[in-house]
């Protein structure tokens, strides 16, 4: 039995669906109903819906074998798992934005708002840059607007957001999209099963 | 008196049972003190897990350390040479951060120091193997070896910090992000393959020999291949060989570590329960020039996924405050050396298991059947 967890909303669905049409399909799950878990004895898989944030947790701590989840929050949150395939989805950038004119005065640490605190401090190590790192939990762009920070780092999919507020892409941090992850020790003991589901996957994307 | 071993945690069973297992193929017990000198810390920190230690001042001001870590200390005390080989095994309790608190962890593990040899690697596979069986019933011993892995990052020529991200590609088995990384730095598709395939291998010896062609590349990553597989070809012939898998995206510190490295993973553990290596390099910054290999297996690791039953007392013995106390006391006693177990009290405790029930009335024992 493969245990498997799905984040909640359109990109586990998404990758729901290509499971169900490769032979993994548990009738139950799509359908509208509060239950958590979900088992079909015959094709061999349980599904778990979880807050996306949460699946690396479920699947470095076994339990679930794999997961999908993106790689932003792989990254922020460094997790001790295989990161066996890159699913092409949910594909966008995380960047640095700031206000359209911004010019950073480097003679000062750089302000710095954003969900991503470990991903900006490795950025700004890396860059040998001093930063006072302001954690927020959501409405990030607004920081830059109202003078709390001097940028921000977020996730950038079209950049309507930032346009509408007057904000533009700075620099680019990296290329973000969902990956297959699996936990290191079920890795050994469902080798087969975990590869089959992983080949599937694989066949199905890159002949999209 | 009777001990009896199914009343011990799981985890203190299974640390002696280990101890057991060590001492058949003739290793040592080793105690040593719980402090150490902070300083001893402070210059091999990246050997350590996690690098926060609790420290104190001694009573001559010098500052001490709470051990989070036991090679060290053994290593910083072996009189080993390369004709006087030291082996060592010890059970202690090491302090070091886990899930972002100080957690004091149980910690077993065994050091082979000095002339290391081909039965070297045989030896301490098969104590790392028997070490697993002992934990549980399916198991699996990843192995890998710095000198083919080192040999491959070599030939792909990084800097020092495009080698820790190749590094990270390997250790997360990530094909995707090399590639686009490859694609990026122009590295030629012969290096390519040679890559993939080192993230790829996972299996015995077999499994491992369809890989090779591909990865052997160059002269220098041949004779480390020819090396691996001299030492894999026996190692899979022994007890459990069949356990082993050819897993090259194991870390070990390449400062430390050189030669075989190694993990172990027990099923319905989601961590790795056993890791080491040979580890000769760490020897010489000690300035002692011999050879090391050996391992830990984290019993604090282990301890959360077992399933202990609640120990049980044989009876429990209920009696009334004037109830006549002499009786009582002569009465139990003659429990206990009957060989039982005995819990007195008033009132029947919460969370308490017990086999019978007797009630101490009119200076005598009554047995009360459980509904």
């Amino acid at each position: 039995m493969i245990n498997i967890a799905l984040p909640k909303g359109r990109l586990g669905e998404k990758v729901y669906k290509i499971l169900e049409e490769s032979g993994y399909a548990c009738p139950e799950f799509t359908k509208d109903n509060r239950k958590l878990v979900f088992t079909n004895e015959e094709s061999g898989v349980t599904y778990f819906w979880v807050k996306p944030s949460d699946v690396p947790i479920y699947v470095e701590l076994g339990a679930a074998d794999i997961g999908v989840v993106g790689k932003d929050i792989l990254l922020e949150q460094e997790s001790d798992v295989y990161e066996l395939l890159d699913l092409k989805m949910g594909k966008c950038r995380m960047c640095v934005a700031a206000k359209n004119g911004f010019i950073q005065d480097t003679s000062r640490p750089l302000r710095v708002a954003t969900k991503f605190v470990n991903i900006a401090k490795k950025y700004y190590n890396g860059l040998n840059r001093e930063i006072e790192v302001i954690k927020l939990n959501g409405s990030i762009e607004l920081a830059p607007l109202i003078n709390l920070s001097d940028v921000i780092v977020d996730i950038v999919e079209t950049g309507t957001t930032l346009k509408e507020n007057d904000l533009k892409v700075y620099e680019e941090i990296l290329s973000i999209s969902t990956r297959l992850i699996a936990n290191k020790s079920s890795y050994k003991f469902k080798f087969k099963e975990i590869c089959a589901i992983k080949d599937t996957l694989s066949r199905v994307i890159n002949n999209d | 008196m009777k001990i009896k071993l199914d009343n011990l945690k799981k985890d203190e069973q299974i640390s002696l049972k280990l101890e057991a297992v060590y001492e058949k193929f003739g290793y040592r017990k080793f105690k040593m003190r719980s402090f150490e000198e902070y300083s001893m810390y402070l210059s091999y920190s990246d050997f350590l897990l996690s690098k926060n230690i609790i420290t104190f001042s001694g009573l001559d001001g010098k500052l001490l350390a709470l051990r989070p870590d036991v090679t060290l200390s053994i290593i910083k005390n072996t009189k080993a040479s390369k004709s006087n080989t030291e082996k060592l095994f010890y059970n202690e309790k090491v302090y070091r951060e886990f899930s972002k608190e100080y957690k004091e962890i149980n910690q077993t593990g065994v050091e082979l120091i000095g002339n290391i040899n081909l039965y070297s690697y045989a030896e301490i596979t098969t104590l790392a193997l028997k070490s697993l069986e002992c934990i549980g019933s399916d198991y699996v011993l990843d192995i890998s070896d710095m000198a083919v892995v080192g040999a491959i990052i070599d030939e792909i020529e990084p800097s020092d910090s495009e080698k820790a991200v190749l590094y990270e590609f390997l250790k997360a088995k990530n094909i995707d992000d090399f590639l686009a990384y490859a694609t990026k730095k122009e590295i030629s598709e012969e290096k390519i393959n040679a890559f993939c395939a080192l993230i790829k291998v996972s299996g015995g010896e077999k499994e491992f020999d369809a890989f090779v062609k591909d990865i052997a590349i160059s002269e220098k990553i041949s004779t480390a291949l020819n090396n691996f597989k001299a030492v894999l070809s026996v190692l899979s012939k022994q007890d459990g060989g069949d356990k082993i898998n050819v897993n090259f995206s194991i870390y070990g510190n390449a400062d430390y570590y050189n030669g075989l490295i190694f993990n172990g993973y027990v099923q319905g553990v989601p961590k790795a329960v056993l890791s080491g290596g040979r580890y000769d390099k760490l020897l010489q910054k000690f300035g002692k020039e011999v050879g090391a290999i050996g391992f830990a297996v984290y019993l604090g690791e282990i301890e959360r996924y077992l399933e202990n039953d609640v120990p049980s007392t044989d009876i429990l013995v209920l009696f009334k405050e004037d109830a006549d106390i002499e009786e009582l006391i002569k009465a139990v006693n003659d429990l206990i050396s009957k060989g039982y177990s005995v819990r007195v009290d008033t009132a029947i405790p919460e969370d308490f298991k017990f086999l019978k029930l007797f009630v101490f009335d009119n200076g005598c024992l009554v047995e009360k059947k459980n509904d």
